[in-house]
Formats: structure tokens, sequence, C-alpha cells
């Protein structure tokens, strides 16, 4: 049936609901405490995203703050006058250093470091106690010890929020995941798979590139909303629109990609065909977006309108025989610095349209084949 | 100068909304006060406050995000009257010397209440979650996916959008197992399967 939930996933995330054990562990008390640490990480991780951190980083509430080890844990470490700044502190802290951060219960903090990572499951005794480390989230509380299941895999973090007001932003947020196709959607879109040599491209790649770059423009644009593939007329879609509340603006989204992806045989007795598409189908893909503007300038309300033209680009230096023949480094990355020559250049003549962004989708270098 | 009739509870939300959301939610946009509001009327059906029964209506729009007109009045009088702040970029947040007054004084007629504890853990959803998913989750619930996907707009929370949310939420409650007072946990749960249902559905 349309939208509804599915019972093992339900399932499977009873095993992750940590707010359910915090408040085994430590009552109605428990849950206000855990939304105090809660929000904290959330602020912590605006000034300082996990993917920065280089150490375990461990945050903790203490329920029982008078308790002498948590007491002497306390009055050692140095009070956060600021909290904004501590961003700062752990961008400055020195390679090796294990940070702490105690959030108190009128939600002052303090921060500390040692040499030698705080055992979180000791902590976790008189405590709520968090830990974050190469992008894995878990929650403590007495005896439980809950990984916390990602809802967005690409996040590094459950609680990090990367969150955009501007578009360019959020592409430049989406091209480190594109890079090594890190996003749960984008993985679908190599022949034999993202642990492969990512070399072909699957059939009709480009619904795929819509949908995943539409999910997470969607996540991570907090003041617009987005929809894929919109018509400007019968016959001339764009894969992607996205209309500005504050300021009933709209940008349009065209995608194109380039390199070899699978064609679909006619029959099946058929030998294996493939679509083949270089810088020209870029160039080609910008003149199509100016047309794009130029006929929803007459439909539209939108006060402002701006055109982007994404190139996902999976260009190899391929043997033309066989493109799934493995590459050595130099091929295989032939493209990844090579950019794009528009001609009319649109981005440098009218103010609508936005510099052409290309996402170089790299090759898995575990494939490459040494230089003979 | 014009007259303009506001919804008491709508009026109330906005307050409430805005003055017990965690600091890390804050500022918000419009669209997620109107998300936010959305929720804790979704909530209050878990905690058996009929839809009916909470003051005013919610659409789902063209763009498929929920929204309701009289919240929207009640926040524009709020942003008039100095209670809340409005940025250039559409982000709204309470204002510190007068907006906490005025729930203060609001809460202390009506008492300790359902309504505001459903509208406290909406806010709070926010912190378990990306708020980005949370967004997600409320766009994929019923009502709102498939209006969103033939562009309509309707009037949420009908009945057969009802009884489907009364059959998920007591599914995630059977899934914890354990009898829970806490309102946080369910409402977690259940927005984390509806994006991840999102996800199987690839």
């Amino acid at each position: 049936m349309l939208g509804r939930i599915n019972v093992d996933s339900v399932k499977r995330l009873v095993s992750g609901a940590y707010v359910h054990r915090v408040v085994d562990a430590f009552g109605e008390e428990g849950e206000t405490a855990l939304e105090e640490l809660l929000d904290t990480i959330k602020l912590v991780f605006e000034g300082f995203p996990p993917e920065n951190l280089t150490q375990a980083l461990t945050i903790m509430r203490p329920i029982d703050p008078g308790e002498d080890e948590i007491e002497c844990m306390w009055n050692r470490a140095e009070r956060v006058t600021n909290p904004t700044k501590i961003g700062e502190w752990l961008r400055d802290l020195p390679d090796g250093k294990y940070p702490l951060i105690l959030l108190g219960p009128d939600r002052s903090m303090r921060t500390t470091s040692s040499n030698v990572e705080p055992d979180p499951a000791a902590l976790a005794r008189s405590s709520i106690v968090y830990r974050y480390h190469d992008r894995l989230d878990r929650i403590l509380a007495r005896t439980h010890d809950v990984a916390v299941e990602k809802v967005v895999p690409e996040f590094a973090s459950n609680f990090a929020n990367p969150a955009f007001d501007d578009l360019d932003e959020a592409l430049d947020y989406y091209a480190s995941i594109a890079e090594e196709s890190r996003c749960f959607l984008l993985e679908d879109v190599w022949e034999g798979g993202v642990d492969g040599p990512r070399l072909v491209l699957v059939n009709k790649p480009e619904r795929i590139m819509r949908k995943s770059l539409s999910q997470m423009l969607a996540i991570v644009l907090r003041n617009a909303s987005v929809r894929p593939e919109q018509n400007t007329d019968e016959s001339k879609p764009v894969d992607i629109r996205v209309e500005w509340s504050a300021s009933s603006s709209s940008s349009l989204i065209e995608i194109k990609w380039l390199g070899c992806a699978t064609a679909k045989p006619r029959k099946e007795s058929d030998e294996e065909t493939y679509t083949r598409y270089d810088a020209n189908r870029a160039v080609r893909g910008a003149n199509q977006l100016a047309d794009y503007l130029d006929r929803e300038r007459r439909f539209s309300r939108a006060t402002a309108l701006k055109g982007h033209l994404v190139v996902f680009d999976a260009r190899r230096n391929h043997d033309r025989s066989d493109p799934h023949t493995l590459l050595e480094a130099e091929c295989a990355l032939r493209f990844a610095r090579q950019e794009i020559e528009y001609s009319p250049d649109h981005s440098e003549s009218r103010s609508d349209f936005a510099p052409p962004r290309r996402f170089f989708l790299r090759p898995r270098q575990s494939h490459f084949v040494a230089t003979a | 100068m014009t007259r303009v009739d506001v919804s008491p509870d709508a009026y109330f939300d906005v307050i409430a909304l805005l003055g017990d959301a965690p600091r890390s939610v804050l500022p918000m946009t419009v669209f997620e006060l109107h998300l936010y509001a959305y929720l804790a009327c979704v909530l209050g059906l878990f905690r058996g406050f009929p839809a009916a029964s909470w003051g005013y209506l919610f659409a789902v729009t063209s763009e498929g995000v929920p929204f309701s007109a009289e919240l929207e009045t009640a926040r524009r009088l709020l942003t008039a009257r100095g209670l809340v702040s409005e940025s250039e970029e559409g982000f709204i947040a309470p204002h510190a010397d007068t907006l906490p007054a005025e729930l203060d004084e609001l809460s202390s007629l009506s008492g300790p209440s359902r309504r505001r504890e459903c509208l406290k853990i909406a806010t709070r959803c926010a912190l378990a979650l990306p708020i980005g998913a949370v967004r997600q989750a409320v766009g994929s619930s019923p009502g709102l996916a498939a209006a969103a996907a033939l562009g309509q707009n309707r009037v949420l929370l009908q009945q057969n959008d009802v009884s489907v949310l009364h059959d998920e939420y007591e599914a995630v409650c059977a899934a914890l197992e354990e009898e829970t007072r806490s309102l946080l946990s369910p409402a977690v749960l259940w927005l984390s399967a509806r994006v991840l249902r999102g996800e199987d559905a690839r």
C-alpha cells in the first residue's frame, strides 16, 4: 500500500532506539538529560563538522554529578565561557589528544582532553555518554550501548545537520559525496557495483543521478522545495526544480552525464553495446538549458530564475572495444582535472546562468592495473 | 486598523513551538514552523487527541509540504507584535525579551497540557534526526506523499490518513514491546522508519 512504513524497518530500528534505553537506564530525568545532550551534540557539530574529527569525540552528561569520580573530572576540566568557541577548541587540539566535553545539569560546559581515550562504558555507569568515531555514533547509558543507525547514510553522523541556504554550497557538498559515489542511490550507477572498478555506467544512468541529487538537495536545503523533473512545457523537461520560499525565486537544474554506459541490446542474442558521451554533450546541455530558461521565463511566476548545468563526469580513457578492461591510473584518471570548455559560455553572457558544475566520479583505485 | 481573526490554538502553537524549541533548532524557517506544528498534530493523534479538536486545519501545498493558513496568520501577527523576529532570508526566532513571558502567561492560564507536550516533542525530533530527514519523513506520510505526487492541494488528516497513522503508531509501539510513557521514543522511531521506507523503495 502506498506510503506505509515497513514493519521490518521498524524492528531493525528498535535495536537502535536509544531514547528508550536511556529512559530505561535513568528514568524520566534521563530523557530530559538526553535532550540536552543531543542539543549540545548538534551545536558542537554546527561549529565543527564530524568529518573533521581525527580522534574519537566523547560528550557526556552526568546524571549524578556528585559522584566522586565525576566531580573530580568536572573540577579538572576547563570551563567553557563561550559555547560557540568549542569548534575552535576542537580544531586547535594537538594530534593524538582525545577530546571530552562535559555537560552540566545547568547546561554549562567543560572541556578536557587526554592522550588515552576515555572509557565510554565506565563513564556510562552514572552518565549518558555520546561517542563519535569514524562515522559511527554510539549512545551509552548504564549497561546499554547503542550504535545509532543513520537514517541518512551519506551523513557522517545522525546528529550532524548539513544544511544550506545556498544552492552552490549544497552542490559543493553533493560533489564531495558524488566523487566516491558515497550516496546510497548513486552506488547503483555502476556496472559491477560501487565496489567494482567503476568504469562503465549502467543503462540510462541519468534516472539514478537525478534521484540521488534531488533527494540530497531536498534533505540539505532548508528554505526550499525540491522537485525532480518538472516540465517547462510538454516537450522540454528540466531535471530538478528548486523553489526558494523566502524570495519566490527558482533554480532549474539540468543534468548531463559523460562517459560510457551499457546500452540495452535490441535482442537478447545481440552483443553488449555501449552509449558514449564526450564533452560535446555537456556543451549541448548548456545550450539546451539556455533554451529552457528562455521558455520558462514566459510561463513562470518566479521573480528570479537561475539555471544550473550539472555534469556527472565518468569519462575514462577506455579501450574502445571493451570498456570493462581494467586501466592504469593515468588512463582511469585522464579526465579528473580536465575541465570542459563551453562555447558559447552562457554563464559569461547571461546573469541567469550559473557557471556549469562538473562532478568527476572517481574510478576505484584498487582496480587500477600497474603501469607497464 | 483592520481586525485580524486569529485562532487561539494557532497563536499558542507558534509561541510554544518557538519558546520551547531547543537551541540547535533555532532559528527555523517558516516551512519548518509549519512542519513542526503538523508533526505535533500527528503526535497528538498518537496521544488520543482527535485531529478535529486541534483547533485549525492543515493542507498539503503543491510543493508537498504541510501548511496551515491559521498558523501563518498567527505567525504574521506575532511578528508584527514584535514577539517573533524574521530575517530577510526567511528565518524566524523568538524575541527573547517578550516571547517567554507570553508563553508563561498563556501556559499559566491553561496549565500543563498534552498539546504543549506534543509541540515540544515535535521540535525535539529534530535533535534525534537531521531536520532534512524529519522533512522527508513527514513528506512521505499518509496524505502528503500521494497529494504531492499528483501536485494536488488537499486538506490533511482525513479519515483514511488518520486510520493509517494509527496503524503505523501501533506497529511502532508493538515493536518497542515495553510500555512507554515517553512520546519521543516512538515518534523518532516512526519518523526513522518513514525515511528508511523511502530507502527500501529505491
